[in-house]
C-alpha cells in the first residue's frame, strides 16, 4: 500500500514540475518576455532596462533563469515581486489564509448543502422538491458568477443593506474611541457576515453540479442488492438511507470534488475580484495586470501543489470509504 | 395432508402480485396458495420469470410498490396477517421472525461494512443486546453456521471472503435472531457445485437443530430432491403442482413436472440427445388462454384451451391439470 | 424552445447595425444623457458614458456568440484529434497523453488564460484560441474513451484487413460513430466559452475598448457607486450572458436525451 502512495508523490511532483515548466515558458514565449513589464513603459530608457535586468537576473537565457527559479523555489525563495519589490513568498503568505478562509466556508457549504440535497432529491424521487432541486441544479450550473455577484450586492449590500458590500472585515481603526467587541457571537457575526455572500457566490455552481451527481449516485446505490439484504434483514428505512446507502454513495462523489478543485481556485479569482477580498485570486489579477511574473509563477506553484495536495487527501478518503481499494493498493 | 393444521406457519391463500410496466401489466404471480409447516422444508421449484422470486419478496412485503402490487387473501404467519401490519411493524418482523437469504451473496452484502458490522447492526437491532453482547452473539453465529476462526471474520469486508463463506455468512444474519421461517431464493446457484452440498448440509442442520421452516427457492431439481419434504411446481404464475418430495419425483403428476424430470440426463442409459419440453415458457404480458402450459403440453385437450384448471387433488398431491378433474366432459 | 432563442439571438446579432437605435459607440458626456433609466429612445438605458446600452447589447451579442462559436471550433479539433489518436494507438502514447491531460486538468484553467491574455493580449481571434487551448482536456478524455471501445470492433478489424490506413479509419469509420456525442460536448462547449469569455472580460482581459462584449459591458458596473444608482447597466448584460448560457445548456440536455440517454453516464 505505502507503493501506490509513493507513486502518487513522484507523479505528483512530476506535475508540479511540468506545470511550473508550462508556466514559465508561455511567458517567456510571450512579445517582452519576463521583462513585459518595463518594455512598455517610454519613460524608462535603454539604461534602466539593463540595470534592471541586471538587478533581477533577468540578462540570463531563459532556461537557466528557469533552474535558477527552480532551485531558489525548492529551498523556499520565491523570488522579489517586480511590483512591490518584497518578497514573493510573503506577499503570497499575507493572502492566502483569506483565500483559504473563503474557499473552506464554501466548500463546506457545498459539500452540505448538495448531500442534503442529492439525498432528498433521490428518497422524494419524481417529487415536486425533486424537480424544483433539479431545475435549480440546471440554472446554478449556468449562472455566470461575477454576474450574480453583482447582483447579489445590489440586492443585499445596496438596497437592503444587510450585508456589507466588500472587504473581509471591519477594519477597527481607533481602539480608543471603539471598544473592541468581547461577546462571542459578535465576533462571530464580525467575521461571517462578509463571508457569507462571496462564499455564496463561490459555491452556487458547485452545489449545482454536486447535487445532481450525488441524487444519482444515491439512486444507483438503493437499487444494489446489500439494500435489499438490509432491508430484508429488518433494518429501518432511515438508517437504511443515511447509514448503508450514504456510506456507498459518498465514494464516487469524492472522486468528483477531487477533480472539481481546480474550479474552486478559478472560482476564487472572480469572486475575490468582485467582493474585494484581500485574497490571492485578487493578487493574481493584479500581477497578470502589471505583469509581475514572479508573482504569476509563485501564485501557480502554489496553487498547483494546494490542488495536488487536494486531490491526494481525496485518494485517501476514498480508500478510507471503501476497504475493496485498500486491499488492492 | 399429513401434518396437523396447528402446525402451520405460514399460509397463503390466493396471493397476487402485479406489476405495472410500460407495455403493460405482468402477473408475477397470479394467485397461489401455500402452506407452510414448522420445522419443514418446502421447495419452490421452476423456472426463471416464473415468478418464485417475486412470491418469497411478497411475503417479505419487499417488493417495491410503484411498479408493483401485492394483494392476498391470507398472508399469515403464526396466525399474525402480514398484510396489516404498518411498515415499522413489518421492519420488526424482517430478520427477526423471517429471513430472506438470496443469490448472490457478494452483492447482497455491503462492502464497505465489515462481516462483524452488519451482523451486529442485526443482533442490536432486534434483540436489543449493547455492542459487547452483540459482539459475542455475532461470534456464535458464525459459529453455527460453521465458518472457521469467527472471531477474525468479524472483521473481514464481504469481498476477502470465498463465495461459500459468504453465502454462510448470509446464513448466519439470517438465523442470527431465531426466525421461524427463512426464504432462501436460489442459495446456491452462484456457488460451485463441492460448496453447493455444503451449504445444503447447513441448511438441513439449521432446519433440525434451529427448527427452522425453509422456504427454497431452486429451479435445480438436485437440491429439491437433497433436502426439501414438500415441494410446489411453479409456471408462469401459478402453482401447477403440490407434493411430497418423494411423489415428485416417484410419480410426477403436472405434464410440466413430467417434462422437467425427463430432461434430466440418464447416467444409466444412453441417449443422444437430451429430451427437452417443447415451446418456451410464455411471455408474461400475453399469456396463453386457458391452462398457461397447454402450447408445449403432449395431453392437450379442448379445455384446456379454453379454461385455466383449478388445483385437483390426487392422493395426497395437488395438481392443476384437466387430466385429473373426475366426471368433466374432455 | 431554446432553438427560438438562438434564432432571435443571431439574427440581432447579424443583423445589429440595422436594430441600433445608436451609435454604440458614441460617447456622451452630456449631463442629461448619462446613467439613464430604460427610457422609450434608449430601451436599455446608457452607460456611465452615455452610450446606448440597447445597441452595445446587439454589438456585444456579435462578439460574445462568435467567440463562443470560434473557441467550440478549435477546442472540438483539438479535443477530437487529441482524443482520437490517444485510444486509437493506446498503448504508451496514450498513457503519457493521459498523465499529461491530467496534469493540465490539475491547474485551474482560468490561471492559464489569465497570464496568456495578460501576456500575449490578444485580438478577437487570440482570445477564441486562448480559451480554446485549455478547455480541450475534457473534449479529448470523452472522444478518447469512446475510441478506446469502438476499436475493438468488428468493423475497424474489417476496414484494416482492407487495407485502409490508419488515418482513413479514424478520420471516415470511427469519428461518424463519435459524432452525436461531439456534438453535444460542442454545445457544451459554447455554454462554457461564452461564460469564460465574459468571466475573462470582465476582469479586463478579454476584449479591449473599443471593442467590447457582454462580459466587458459589466465590468464597467462593477463599482459600488455606480451600481447603485444605474443597476440596469449590470442586469441587462448579464442576463444576456445567463440566458444565452442556459438556453445552449438546455440545447445540450435535449440533444442528449434525444440521441443517446446513455450519454448521461458520462461525468463532466
Amino acid at each position: 500500500m505505502g507503493n501506490r502512495y509513493l507513486k502518487r508523490l513522484a507523479t505528483l511532483l512530476l506535475s508540479l514540475f511540468i506545470v511550473s515548466l508550462l508556466a514559465f515558458t508561455l511567458i517567456e514565449l510571450s512579445p517582452g518576455g519576463a521583462m513585459a513589464r518595463y518594455l512598455e513603459n517610454p519613460k524608462i530608457s535603454q539604461a534602466d532596462r539593463a540595470r534592471i535586468a541586471l538587478r533581477f537576473g533577468l540578462d540570463k537565457p531563459a532556461p537557466v533563469r528557469y533552474l535558477i527559479w527552480l532551485r531558489n523555489t525548492v529551498q523556499g525563495d520565491l523570488g522579489i515581486s517586480l511590483m512591490t519589490g518584497r518578497p514573493v513568498l510573503t506577499e503570497i503568505l499575507e493572502r492566502l489564509p483569506a483565500t483559504l478562509k473563503l474557499m473552506t466556508f464554501s466548500f463546506i457549504i457545498s459539500l452540505f448543502a448538495a448531500i442534503a440535497i442529492g439525498i432528498y432529491s433521490a428518497t422524494h424521487r419524481h417529487s415536486l422538491g425533486d424537480n424544483l432541486a433539479a431545475a435549480c441544479s440546471f440554472l446554478f450550473l449556468s449562472l455566470p458568477s461575477f454576474w450574480f455577484g453583482l447582483l447579489m450586492i445590489y440586492l443585499f449590500a445596496i438596497r437592503l443593506d444587510w450585508l456589507p458590500a466588500g472587504g473581509m472585515i471591519t477594519p477597527w481603526f481607533d481602539p480608543d474611541k471603539y471598544p473592541l467587541p468581547t461577546r462571542p457571537f459578535v465576533i462571530f457575526w464580525e467575521h461571517t457576515r462578509y463571508l457569507l455572500m462571496p462564499a455564496t457566490v463561490l459555491s452556487l455552481s458547485n452545489i449545482g453540479s454536486w447535487s445532481r451527481y450525488m441524487r444519482s449516485s444515491m439512486l444507483d446505490v438503493v437499487s444494489q442488492n446489500y439494500i435489499r439484504t438490509a432491508r430484508a434483514n429488518g433494518v429501518p428505512e432511515r438508517k437504511i438511507v443515511y447509514k448503508h446507502a450514504l456510506r456507498n454513495a459518498l465514494t464516487p462523489l469524492v472522486t468528483l470534488v477531487g477533480l472539481n478543485l481546480p474550479s474552486f481556485f478559478a472560482g476564487a479569482v472572480v469572486t475575490e475580484q468582485i467582493f474585494a477580498w484581500p485574497g490571492m485570486g485578487r493578487l493574481f489579477i493584479s500581477a497578470a495586470g502589471n505583469r509581475d511574473y514572479q508573482v504569476l509563477m509563485g501564485i501557480t506553484i502554489i496553487t498547483a501543489v494546494l490542488v495536488l495536495l487536494g486531490n491526494l487527501l481525496a485518494d485517501f478518503l476514498y480508500a478510507f470509504l471503501d476497504p475493496r481499494i485498500k486491499c488492492e493498493g | 395432508m399429513v401434518n396437523i393444521l396447528a402446525d402451520i406457519l405460514l399460509e397463503l391463500k390466493n396471493l397476487k402480485t402485479k406489476f405495472k410496466t410500460y407495455n403493460g401489466e405482468v402477473k408475477a404471480v397470479d394467485g397461489i396458495d401455500l402452506t407452510v409447516h414448522k420445522k419443514e422444508v418446502l421447495g419452490i421449484l421452476g423456472e426463471s420469470g416464473c415468478g418464485k422470486s417475486a412470491t418469497a419478496l411478497s411475503i417479505m412485503r419487499l417488493i417495491p410498490s410503484p411498479p408493483g402490487e401485492v394483494c392476498a387473501d391470507k398472508m399469515e404467519l403464526r396466525g399474525v396477517e402480514l398484510q396489516f401490519l404498518t411498515e415499522k411493524q413489518m421492519s420488526k418482523v424482517r430478520g427477526n421472525e423471517i429471513s430472506m437469504i438470496f443469490q448472490d451473496p457478494l452483492s447482497a452484502l455491503n462492502p464497505t461494512f465489515t462481516v462483524g458490522e452488519q451482523l451486529m447492526e442485526l443482533l442490536m437491532l432486534h434483540q436489543g443486546f449493547d455492542r459487547n453482547t452483540a459482539y459475542h452473539k455475532a461470534i456464535e453465529a458464525l459459529n453455527i453456521v460453521q465458518i472457521p476462526a469467527a472471531a477474525n471474520r468479524l472483521s473481514d469486508y464481504p469481498h476477502q471472503l470465498s463465495g461459500g463463506m459468504r453465502q454462510r455468512v448470509m446464513l448466519a444474519m439470517a438465523c442470527a435472531c431465531s426466525p421461524s421461517l427463512l426464504l432462501a431464493d436460489e442459495p446456491t446457484t452462484a456457488l460451485d457445485v463441492t460448496v453447493q452440498a455444503q451449504i445444503l448440509d447447513l441448511l438441513s442442520q439449521l432446519q433440525s437443530e434451529m427448527e427452522i421452516a425453509i422456504m427454497l427457492i431452486t429451479h435445480d431439481l438436485g437440491v429439491v430432491a437433497e433436502i426439501a419434504q414438500r415441494v410446489a411446481v411453479m409456471y408462469a404464475g401459478v402453482v401447477v403442482e403440490n407434493a411430497t418430495v418423494q411423489n415428485l419425483f416417484a410419480k410426477p403428476l403436472h405434464p410440466y413436472t413430467q417434462g422437467l424430470l425427463a430432461s434430466l440426463p440418464l447416467l444409466e442409459v444412453e441417449q443422444e440427445r437430451l429430451n427437452v419440453i417443447p415451446g418456451g415458457v410464455p411471455n408474461m404480458l400475453d399469456l396463453p388462454s386457458g391452462c398457461r402450459f397447454h402450447p408445449r403440453c403432449p395431453h392437450c385437450w379442448q379445455i384446456c384451451r379454453l379454461q385455466e384448471p383449478p388445483l385437483f387433488s390426487q392422493n395426497e398431491s395437488e395438481v392443476r391439470c384437466w387430466l385429473f378433474a373426475q366426471g368433466i366432459d374432455k | 424552445m431554446p432553438v427560438a432563442y438562438y434564432v432571435v439571438i443571431i439574427f440581432f446579432a447579424v443583423f445589429a447595425p440595422f436594430f441600433a437605435t445608436h451609435n454604440p459607440t458614441y460617447i456622451s458626456l452630456d449631463r442629461e444623457q448619462i446613467k439613464l433609466p430604460p427610457t422609450a429612445s434608449h430601451f436599455f438605458g446608457t452607460d456611465n458614458l452615455g452610450r446606448d446600452i440597447w445597441s452595445r447589447m446587439l454589438f456585444g451579442a456579435r462578439i460574445s456568440l462568435l467567440i463562443g462559436f470560434l473557441t467550440m471550433i478549435i477546442t472540438v479539433i483539438l479535443g477530437v484529434a487529441i482524443g482520437a489518436v490517444s485510444g486509437f494507438y493506446g498503448g504508451k502514447l496514450d498513457f503519457i497523453m493521459m498523465r499529461f491531460v491530467d496534469i493540465l486538468l490539475s491547474l485551474p484553467t482560468i490561471f492559464l488564460v489569465i497570464i496568456l491574455a495578460a501576456f500575449f493580449k490578444p485580438n478577437f481571434f487570440g482570445i477564441a484560441a486562448i480559451i480554446g487551448m485549455t478547455s480541450w482536456m475534457r473534449t479529448a478524455r470523452l472522444v478518447r474513451g469512446q475510441f478506446l471501445s469502438l476499436k475493438e470492433e468488428e468493423f475497424v478489424a474489417a476496414a484494416r484487413a482492407l487495407g485502409y490506413s490508419d488515418c482513413r479509419i479514424i478520420v471516415f469509420h470511427l469519428l461518424p460513430n463519435v459524432r452525436p456525442l461531439i456534438i453535444v460536448d460542442a454545445t457544451l462547449l459554447i455554454a462554457q466559452a461564452v461564460l469564460l469569455e465574459s468571466a475573462l472580460s470582465f476582469l479586463g482581459f478579454g476584449v479591449q475598448p473599443p471593442q467590447f462584449s457582454w462580459g466587458s459591458m459589466l465590468s464597467a458596473s462593477q463599482h459600488i457607486v455606480f451600481l447603485g444608482e444605474a443597476p440596469w447597466t449590470a442586469f441587462f448584460p448579464g442576463t444576456a450572458i445567463f440566458i444565452t448560457v442556459l438556453c445552449f445548456n438546455f440545447f445540450s440536455e435535449g440533444l442528449r436525451d434525444a440521441w443517446d440517454p446513455k450519454l448521461k453516464n458520462i461525468v463532466c
